[in-house]
């Protein structure tokens, strides 16, 4: 029997963090612990910093790792972001955090406002950036499948729309009041813009409450005012409902993708914007020499 | 009774009760049950219109609220006269037809816009509402890049560096305060710079190319010795060949961008590498080996005076009984400090009574005899006039001053008890002669008093005094010039003020010092008490080797003339930076 594709995708989008036995894991930490040790083992003339015989060399072995880790991002890229290797994304993400502890201990923990600093402060950013990818890697997509019950974008946006023209077909044989307030209820949804929309659980709650507003209003309108049977609301009603937990099933949905997505808008600029600061840092330190 | 029917035009139209001749004279148009013509669309009222026949044809009236088309022509009420004319409710055309033969209207009503929207495209909308269109990543990357390159890095670039030809000086504005522009210039090289510049560079910190000459290439010493320019050599390199600094790059040890201080390389092992084993760098040196303060570290030798003149002095260890002083001063303070008067004032005003410390704290003012010693030891040589006494410091005037007392005396008539006479003779011996008087009294009272007190009572109480020559007169005795050292361990830093929080006992064992400065130096001993290695200690100072001797020392036995020719030499070979202004 072969799994299901859900379970599949489960398994995958966790794995990539233990893959052979979390090797890259171990690799990391022994990395992070080596270059810890050495900092305290390495008593410079002065203070610790860039510039002595160990600064000098964690700032060489950052600037690797850097290098590797763009790569990383480049040729996910050139495979077309599907052929991603399950063992490198673990040494992208591990080395990744390995690289915070070499970075800083190269800084010596001076931290000025210059370009060097700068540098260091996209470096974090970068990779803060990524610990969020890969927290929503871990935790979305069984999200995300649940939300979507069976159903993908594009069915649920076609659902959406069908229900929407049946609920005004609907509204047409009761009064103008009750086509005017559904109308306005399946007036298309704007879902709003890129970075707002992070703010799904408010916009969302708004958006429920508008619609079972509407909805009660409907209700009230047909039986009250027009004195219409509730069988004859029923179908009205019901479609309105279901209209109602669509749309928050797309908002939701949104959230979600937004959630496990969005980071890269921060990752990849900012990776880019890194490596042309650790470009003027490394012209400029040895410029002024 | 006019008869009325609705036909059906095209194909998409949906209407209800169509193709019927109506027989009421006013038909209900709308999305009503009681509606004869029910146009079922969004946009029509419940009760949309009411069409009435007249002579003049059919009046088409909206109901209140509600219009009639087309969008561009909206009306209140319509009428179909002739055939062919049309009105218009929202999506549907009414056309009156030709009348037929009974003189019924004919109406046909055509859909000709949609009455829904279209699925597949609210679908669509909506599906491109609710997918997420992730920002240009490459777009806002570049953006990023192209606002850090220009920031960071052309700004620094193009305008910090206009600074090069600028001494230091002009950074400054006549009043001292710097001008906005270069405010934020120095701003913008500030961008490029590791660190915290020290206070005493800060002067120039905004421009970085007056140390860092040429671009990338190491700051070069001779930038620092533009300024720097009495710097001392560490020892003298036809003695030692590797300890030759004008080899070596200031930056070796001196560190600046380091923080408010020029941070200075101080540890011991960089000192031990050569002073570990002196020998095999300066096989001519008489220093030795040192590996710690705290362990191993050779007893102090202190440079005691050889030749009070020639202020000679020549190095003996603590301890050595060989070692000997001829500062030509004879004092102990054993002696002193156990006289009652002294134990008195000493209690008042501790060894301060003799000893005030020299300006900066680090040594201490010579001990003037006015100050210290004239309280107790007076310098009167006559008994009957203690008012005249010998000139301290004078030496020279000793003899001229005890030889015109005696002849004012001797104009004025007086006589002296020659001390050296016997009250009483052996009986049948000669009585011995009586002193002279008058003229003839002068040269023996003077050379009385000269063998007396030069010699021994008066200044050789204090003093090594140097009798006269074979067949000088008795006059020409005289007193060794003195040099007491104010550091007798001129090799160390160590400052009197900054071990004030201890007593002087502590260290110098006065009261049982009844030697010279060999009885009252500390040695190694003493400072190891407080004083630990490089590694420090459970409640002792960590002391490296640069906490107590100078690298730069002129003053080291080791820095001869000759060495600081060589440095002067190496110094007027340098660049033109020293006249302040750079190529």
């Amino acid at each position: 029997m072969t799994p299901s594709p859900e379970a599949a995708t489960g398994e995958i989008h966790k794995s990539f963090l233990f893959w052979k036995r979390g090797v890259y894991a171990k690799c990391a930490l022994a990395l992070s612990i080596a270059t810890i040790a050495l900092y305290f083992w390495h008593r410079p003339a002065g203070t610790a910093n860039g510039g002595t015989l160990l600064g000098y060399s964690l700032g060489v072995l950052g600037l690797g790792l850097i290098m590797w880790l763009a790569w990383f991002g480049l040729r996910r890229r050139h495979y077309g972001g599907t052929g991603l290797l399950e063992g490198t994304f673990s040494a992208h993400v591990y080395f990744g955090l390995a690289l915070v502890v070499v970075a800083t201990l190269h800084t010596g923990f001076h931290f000025h406002w210059n370009v060097h600093t700068l540098a260091f402060v996209l470096l974090l950013l970068v990779v803060a950036s990524g610990i969020f990818g890969v927290y929503g890697f871990w935790r979305y997509p069984e999200m995300m499948t649940r939300n979507r019950a069976g159903m993908t974008l594009s069915t649920m946006t076609r659902q959406l729309a069908a229900l929407d023209l049946t609920c005004r077909q609907l509204a047409l044989t009761f009064p103008d009041e009750v086509v005017a307030l559904v109308m306005d209820a399946t007036a298309p949804v704007a879902a709003g813009g890129g970075w707002r929309a992070i703010g799904f659980d408010r916009v969302r709650d708004e958006k429920r409450r508008q619609n079972m507003a509407v909805i009660a209003r409907v209700r009230r309108e047909l039986v009250e005012g027009a004195g219409a049977t509730p069988a004859a609301v029923l179908p009205l009603v019901q479609s309105l409902t279901q209209r109602v937990t669509l749309i928050e099933r797309l908002y939701r949905d949104r959230q979600l993708r937004l959630l496990m997505l969005q980071w890269r808008a921060v990752h990849v600029p900012l990776t880019v914007a890194l490596l042309v600061a650790l470009l003027i840092h490394i012209v400029v330190v040895f410029y002024d020499w | 009774m006019a008869l009325i029917r609705f036909v059906q035009a095209g194909r998409n139209a949906t209407i209800l009760g169509a193709a019927t001749w109506l027989e009421d004279s006013e038909i209900r148009i709308g999305r009503a049950s009681d509606c004869q013509l029910k146009l079922m669309h969004a946009a029509i009222a419940f009760h949309h219109a009411i069409m009435r026949v007249t002579g003049d044809g059919l009046i088409l009236q909206a109901a209140p609220g509600a219009v009639l088309g087309p969008a561009d022509q909206l009306a209140q009420a319509m009428r179909l006269a002739e055939p062919g004319d049309t009105a218009q409710i929202w999506p549907y055309r009414l056309t009156l037809a030709e009348a037929d033969a009974l003189g019924g209207f004919t109406v046909s009503v055509e859909q000709i816009g949609p009455v829904a929207e279209d699925e597949a495209l609210l679908a669509r909308r909506y599906f491109d509402a609710f997918e997420c269109a992730l920002p240009n990543v490459r777009l806002w990357g570049f953006a990023l890049s192209c606002a850090i390159l220009l920031l960071f890095f052309a700004l620094p670039a193009v305008f910090a560096p206009h600074e090069i030809a600028r001494p230091a000086s002009a950074l400054a504005h006549p009043n001292g305060a710097p001008r906005v522009g270069e405010v934020a210039l120095i701003r913008l090289a500030g961008l490029w710079n590791v660190g915290t510049n020290s206070r005493a560079h800060g002067a120039f910190a905004g421009n970085c190319a007056y140390c860092h000459e040429q671009a990338f290439v190491p700051v070069r010493s001779s930038a620092c010795l533009a300024c720097h320019q009495g710097v001392g050599r560490h020892a003298d390199p036809a003695i030692a060949p590797g300890a030759d600094i004008g080899k070596q790059r200031c930056e070796t040890c001196h560190y600046e961008h380091k923080g408010i201080m020029v941070a200075t390389r101080d540890r011991q092992a960089d000192c031990v590498a050569c002073h570990g084993n002196i020998a095999l760098v300066a096989p001519r040196t008489s220093l030795k080996n040192v590996l710690d303060f705290a362990t191993n570290h050779p007893q102090f030798r202190p440079a005691l005076v050889q030749d009070a003149k020639l202020h000679l002095t020549k190095r003996f260890e603590i301890g050595d009984f060989s070692a000997e002083d001829h500062s030509n001063v004879r004092f102990t303070h054993a002696t002193h400090l156990k006289l009652d008067k002294l134990k008195t004032s000493v209690a008042a005003n501790g060894c301060a009574f003799c000893h005030q410390p020299a300006p900066g704290g680090v040594t201490f003012k010579p001990v003037q005899f006015d100050h210290a010693c004239s309280s107790c030891h007076t310098l009167q040589f006559e008994p009957k006039h203690p008012e005249w006494q010998l000139p301290h410091g004078h030496p020279e005037e000793v003899a001229s001053r005890v030889a015109g007392y005696y002849a004012r005396a001797a104009l004025a008539g007086e006589t002296f008890q020659d001390p050296t006479s016997e009250p009483f003779f052996k009986p049948g011996a000669p009585p011995p002669a009586p002193a002279p008087t008058g003229a003839d009294m002068v040269p023996y009272k003077t050379a009385q008093v000269m063998m007396s007190s030069i010699a021994r009572s008066l200044c050789g109480d204090c003093h090594t005094t140097v009798p006269p020559a074979a067949g000088q007169p008795a006059s020409s005795w005289t007193v060794a010039p003195v040099f007491v050292p104010d550091t007798y361990m001129p090799a160390s830093l160590f400052s009197h003020a900054r071990h004030a929080t201890t007593s002087c006992g502590t260290c110098h064992a006065a009261k049982s010092s009844d030697g010279g400065p060999v009885s009252l130096l500390p040695g190694i001993a003493t400072c190891r008490t407080c004083h630990a290695g490089e590694a420090g200690g459970v409640g002792r100072v960590a002391s490296t080797c640069a906490s107590c001797h100078r690298f730069h020392d002129d003053q080291h036995p080791l820095v001869t003339a000759a060495a600081m020719a060589s440095m002067a030499g190496a110094r007027s070979t340098m660049d033109t930076r020293a006249t302040g202004l750079r190529p």
